[in-house]
């Protein structure tokens, strides 16, 4: 099963990359003229030597065939910004943003979980019930505000300490605390309906031990599933909070590439981003199936 | 988790300082004349290490391929030097790379300073000096500075302490240009593409700094150099940390994280101005030599006739957008020169704001009703500001505006094949200011005039001042042409703004102009 | 119990749905709410109804604040400043805290904040609805195809899977690029182009339940269509998740909408929006008299939509 999902990898790198491709050279503003900029210097003639440099003269299904091609050897070509490689510059960018995804990730199960459970066994009560509200506006802070806000707070700025990754990962984390508490809370609830824990609770079993030996394992699932979906957007979601904290990674090195219509970068980042995504995503899928063994054969 | 941002928001509202205070503690605040803040005397102490805020990283730090502010302030003047020094406020050019020069209308003659060496420990030579300037002409490059080198027909090194510039014509603005031109060091940079030579990412050069490091995307260092040709920089390292946002900029300054804020954001001064954490700093005012103007596509229609576009500067409240964008801090100009020196005729006033006259002119210029759409830059609150209120003015005159954001790069692309009815954009001008790619009517494709304007009193004029090389006499004709702008209104010219240099109580020595910071002449106190 | 009844039932729904409505009916008359021309008033003799949305030629130039000063009868609107107008009764205060004058305080502008909060509701409510719209519709579309197909799902399964993994700022920043003019359409058809792999893959799960349920199978033996198949008989019982998945999505596009707007990307000026409004607070360093307004209407339209779509799932699932 596994190497079935394994196998159609590829097509979806092909896909993403050709979407991509496309769709940044639809996008009007050429990136020889970005360069140049407001400069008095811009010739026909510097113009056209910029473009011979990094072969954009050349028609496009022959541009993106040279790059399918180079990249199979992990050679994403030259930035266009400052001619270094585009690896090199997503090496630089990648260790803070696995940071960020890995500590928010942590965050947010490591919350989510406890907070679910608990939101799950004082089903009904009232402060469960201002708790889920209060969790809704969590929800609805924009990430904007709750980043400047920390940064007010206190929160440091720039480099790779612990402080400032803790920060940026928390506000990243908000979202997906929120979104995944809610979800174990209505798990937990649905497996403690289920019959074999109403057998359990009949032969005496007191609540506390249901919920944490039966219910538990099966609502725990689904929320490993879950991970697969919450990985790009932590991956984009992080240029608001990079650029608050002064962090150098993946999503502020996207919105310049965007602005600046560096076609090798953003073809990296994206082959980047999506092999990130689905190695998780894989990781995800095996886990649930080593968890539970019935669904293993049932992957489509 | 709800509960400990509840905790933020009161402790932010108390940081806010939304209370009056009645002792106005705070910075003191030095309002700089045009000559220049007064540098702080004291006697001047050695070592230490200054943090300078810069808003964006450079991509290459070589002069000739990127040309933007932030690479300047590293490199020139600072790393790297250039054949004369400009004073920013003066623009009195004394020499440096080049100890003594002879002018005539046929060629420029270089002597060049012996015993000065590149930070790698290689000899400076005319070889240095022939590379750079061949390598500023060559179109393929592209650099800035390629048109100030016009007037030159031919580069030679007689020997390895002279250089000759022929001339074809004669280049009034060309020592001012040398002033700007760093030297590369050609043995760094032989056979090697200007983009990704190593010099490009670690410049070499021959000035008070060496470079140190570059850590992506954080900060940039350079460091004093101990064999420096001329008199010792007092400071140890200057650090240029990269803080995009300014608001998060002004943050870390009021932490103590930054020591200097070139600029401190617009909106925030009447706060800065009361703000207790501030005592002790320095706020230094003063204009930058820059202005901000509404350009015109003089090719669409209506746009084309002077009275229209006179009528639709008066229906501008230009000083409500003052008032607005820079809470009154700027100074409303009326044309393309620098407001102190001899060749802004200070005499012009801006056209009033008067809504029934350019009523009157439009229907004199047989406009009934007008529809213009307005390039803003996606990102740049100034100019989304100006964009709102134009909107509301313009429609009293039953001209309709449209605002269209768009991102830099549709920006740049619309306005060089003068696809747009009109754009906002800032200039910044040099203290002996050419104005021939902005105006000449041969710059609407290759050059930067894009509103395609073309006048013949104004073409003549532009290149008259390009050929005279007596002071007085081109100041004369740069004030006809400053009235001849005044009264044609290719842009609305609207104001040089100020700007708010903020300076931590330990920084000394350091003025803030145009062209950056002295950094060679500041201090720390300890 | 019947599905309405369990919509009910479901905490919060009721108050979320009365919240939506609430937001709608602003929305719609935001006209009536707050501008800067009074809900009717006699002036120089002649009598103007609604002259706020007629909008009559005689008014052009004057505000309820001037009106008032020259001692014409007049009824303002409970806010009596429009969202536009910068200096109303020929005055610009520009970012003014809370004051009698003004509920919410002034801009950057000078404009008034509660009317921009009011008329804000509009592109919120639209950008939310057009995404949600464009999304729930192509995921459908896409979701029930898959599930009818084996050849049709390897294909589609692909393209749901590389909509998934795609990086979606940049693609609403590419979107943004590509369109000349930003517009609430373009922000939302950017919003739903990032959305809709989400909804056809649940929609694809439930439609793959559906196939092999008796009722289709019998409508297979007697020997439908495919496309009658698909639309008549698949279509409605896979159409829940993505049912739940707009009303969430409303609350959803509205934050997205608030993100673009801090990059520079969102709907453009003089617009307004809540996203505009919060950008502001950011750019004033964050005064809570600014930062709060929009943040509250962000928060209510959210937790109204995530209610109401949380009431919607408890109705439309067979447990």
């Amino acid at each position: 099963m596994l190497l079935k999902r394994l196998a159609l990898i590829p097509p979806t790198l092909v896909g993403i990359t050709l979407a991509t491709f496309l769709l940044v050279h639809l996008a009007p503003g050429d990136p020889a003229t970005a360069r140049a900029g407001n400069g008095r210097g811009v010739s026909a003639e510097s113009l056209a030597a910029f473009r011979h440099a990094y072969g954009l003269d050349r028609p496009l299904a022959a541009r993106y065939a040279a790059w399918l091609g180079r990249s199979l050897t992990l050679d994403f070509g030259d930035s266009l910004v400052d001619g270094r490689p585009v690896r090199a510059k997503i090496a630089e960018a990648l260790p803070s943003t696995l940071a960020l995804a890995l500590l928010a990730t942590l965050f947010a199960y490591g919350l989510a979980v406890p907070l679910g459970c608990a939101l799950a066994a004082g089903d009904g009560r009232r402060w469960a019930r201002a708790g889920s509200a209060i969790l809704y506006l969590g929800y609805a802070l924009p990430a904007a505000a709750a980043a400047m806000l920390l940064l007010y707070a206190g929160a440091p700025y720039g480099g790779r300490g612990a402080g400032v990754l803790t920060a940026g990962a928390a506000c990243l984390s908000i979202a997906a605390i929120v979104r995944l508490a809610r979800y174990q809370r209505g798990a937990l609830l649905a497996a403690l309906r289920a019959d074999y824990v109403l057998t359990a609770r009949a032969a005496g079993a007191g609540p506390a031990r249901v919920i944490l030996r039966h219910a538990l394992r099966n609502a725990l699932l689904p929320m490993v599933t879950l991970l697969g979906a919450e990985l790009p957007a932590l991956l984009s979601g992080s240029v608001i909070v990079e650029q608050v904290f002064g962090l150098h990674g993946l999503g502020w090195l996207g919105f310049e590439a965007v602005l600046q219509r560096d076609y090798p970068m953003l073809l990296g980042l994206a082959t980047v981003s999506a092999v990130v995504t689905l190695a998780g995503v894989l990781a995800a899928d095996a886990a649930y199936g080593a968890i539970d063994p019935r669904l293993r054969e049932h992957r489509a | 988790m709800r509960r400990a941002l509840v905790l933020l928001l009161l402790l932010a509202s108390c940081k806010r300082g939304t209370e009056t205070r009645a002792a106005a503690a705070g910075p003191t605040i030095i309002n700089c004349p045009e000559s220049g803040c007064a540098a702080n005397d004291g006697p001047a102490r050695d070592g230490g290490e200054l943090r300078v805020h810069v808003e964006a990283e450079p991509a290459i730090l070589c002069d000739l391929v990127e040309h933007d502010v932030w690479s300047r302030w590293i490199v020139e003047n600072q790393v790297a030097e250039t054949l004369f020094y400009q004073d920013p406020f003066s623009g009195a050019l004394a020499p440096r790379l080049a100890e003594k020069f002879e002018l005539d209308d046929k060629a420029l003659t270089l002597h060049l300073r012996a015993g000065v060496r590149w930070h790698d420990g290689q000899p400076f030579t005319a070889a240095d000096v022939v590379f750079t300037l061949a390598t500023a002409r060559d179109p393929k490059v592209g650099a800035d500075q390629a048109a100030d080198l016009a007037p030159v027909a031919a580069i030679r090194a007689p020997d390895e302490k002279t250089v000759v510039l022929e001339l074809a014509r004669p280049a009034p603005f060309l020592r001012q240009a040398l002033a700007h031109i760093s030297i590369l060091p050609e043995h760094a940079y032989r056979g090697l593409d200007l983009r990704k030579a190593p010099a490009s990412r670690a410049p070499i050069g021959t000035g008070p700094f060496r470079f140190a490091a570059w850590h992506s995307g954080e900060e940039l260092v350079v460091e004093r150099n101990p064999d420096y040709w001329g008199p010792r920089a007092h400071l140890e390292r200057i650090r240029f940390r990269v803080v995009r946002d300014r608001q998060v900029a002004y943050e870390l300054y009021r932490r103590g994280e930054l020591d200097v804020m070139f600029r401190l954001p617009a909106g925030r001064f009447d706060e800065a101005r009361t703000d207790a954490r501030l005592a002790g700093h320095r706020l230094l005012a003063w204009t930058m030599r820059t202005y901000f103007f509404v350009v015109w596509n003089t090719r669409r229609g209506p746009l084309g006739d002077p009275r229209v576009r006179r009528a639709l500067t008066m229906l501008i409240d230009r000083a409500r957008f003052t008032q607005i964008a820079f809470a009154g801090h700027a100074r409303p100009v009326t044309g393309p020169y620098p407001p102190n020196t001899p060749s802004y005729d200070a005499a012009l006033h801006p056209w009033p704001y008067d809504p029934d006259a350019a009523r009157a002119l439009l229907a004199e210029a047989g406009v009934k009703s007008l529809k213009l759409t307005f390039l803003v830059t996606a990102g740049s609150r100034t100019v989304e500001q100006l964009a709102t209120l134009m909107k509301e003015d313009l429609a009293r005159a039953g001209v309709e505006l449209d605002v269209a954001m768009v991102d830099f790069a549709v920006q740049l692309d619309r306005l060089r094949h003068h696809a747009f009815d009109a754009s906002a954009l800032q200039w910044t001008m040099s203290l002996e200011q050419d104005n021939f790619t902005m105006f000449h009517s041969s710059q609407a494709d290759a050059g930067q005039n894009y509103g395609a304007w073309k006048n013949p009193d104004a073409d003549a004029l532009l290149e008259k001042i390009r050929a005279t090389s007596d002071d007085d006499a081109r100041h004369a004709l740069d004030r006809r042409f400053h009235a001849l702008v005044h009264r044609e209104q290719p842009y609305t010219f609207l104001s040089a703004p100020e700007v708010q240099t903020l300076e931590a109580p330990r920084v000394r020595g350091l003025r803030p102009s145009t062209d950056g910071f002295n950094f060679a002449e500041a201090w720390i106190a300890p | 119990m019947s599905r309405a009844a369990r919509f009910r039932r479901a905490p919060g729904a009721r108050a979320g749905l009365a919240v939506l409505i609430a937001l709608v009916l602003v929305a719609a008359f935001a006209g009536l709410l707050a501008s800067d021309l009074p809900l009717a008033c006699r002036a120089e003799g002649k009598f103007y109804f609604l002259p706020c949305v007629t909008r009559p030629l005689a008014l052009a130039g004057a505000d309820n604040q001037l009106l008032r000063a020259s001692g014409a009868w007049l009824i303002a609107p409970p806010i009596p400043y429009g969202p536009e107008s910068q200096h109303p009764g020929g005055v610009t205060a520009v970012l003014q805290p809370p004051s009698r004058a003004h509920l919410f305080g002034t801009d950057d502008r000078g404009r008034d904040v509660a009317a921009r909060l009011v008329h804000g509701t509009r592109v919120a409510l639209a950008v939310g609805l057009v995404a949600v719209l464009l999304y729930v519709a192509l995921g459908l579309a896409v979701g029930v195809t898959a599930a009818m197909g084996r050849r049709a799902d390897l294909v589609l399964g692909r393209v749901i899977e590389v909509g998934l993994t795609f990086p979606t700022l940049f693609l609403l920043l590419a979107i943004q690029g590509l369109t000349a003019t930003a517009s609430v359409v373009e922000v939302g058809l950017a919003i739903a182009l990032t959305q809709w792999p989400h909804v056809a893959r649940l929609v694809r799960a439930e439609a793959l339940r559906a196939m092999a349920s008796p009722h289709v199978e019998a409508a297979r033996a007697i020997g439908a269509s495919p496309a009658r198949l698909g639309i008549v008989h698949v279509l409605p019982l896979a159409a829940s998740p993505a049912l739940v998945a707009g009303a969430f999505g409303v609350g959803q596009a509205v934050l997205f909408e608030t993100a673009l707007s801090f990059l520079g990307f969102g709907v453009p000026a003089p617009t307004a929006s809540w996203g505009e409004l919060l950008g502001q607070a950011q750019a004033a360093g964050l005064p809570l008299w600014l930062l709060l307004p929009p943040t509250g209407a962000i928060a209510l339209t959210v937790v109204a939509c995530s209610l109401v779509g949380d009431g919607l799932r408890r109705a439309l699932e067979e447990t």
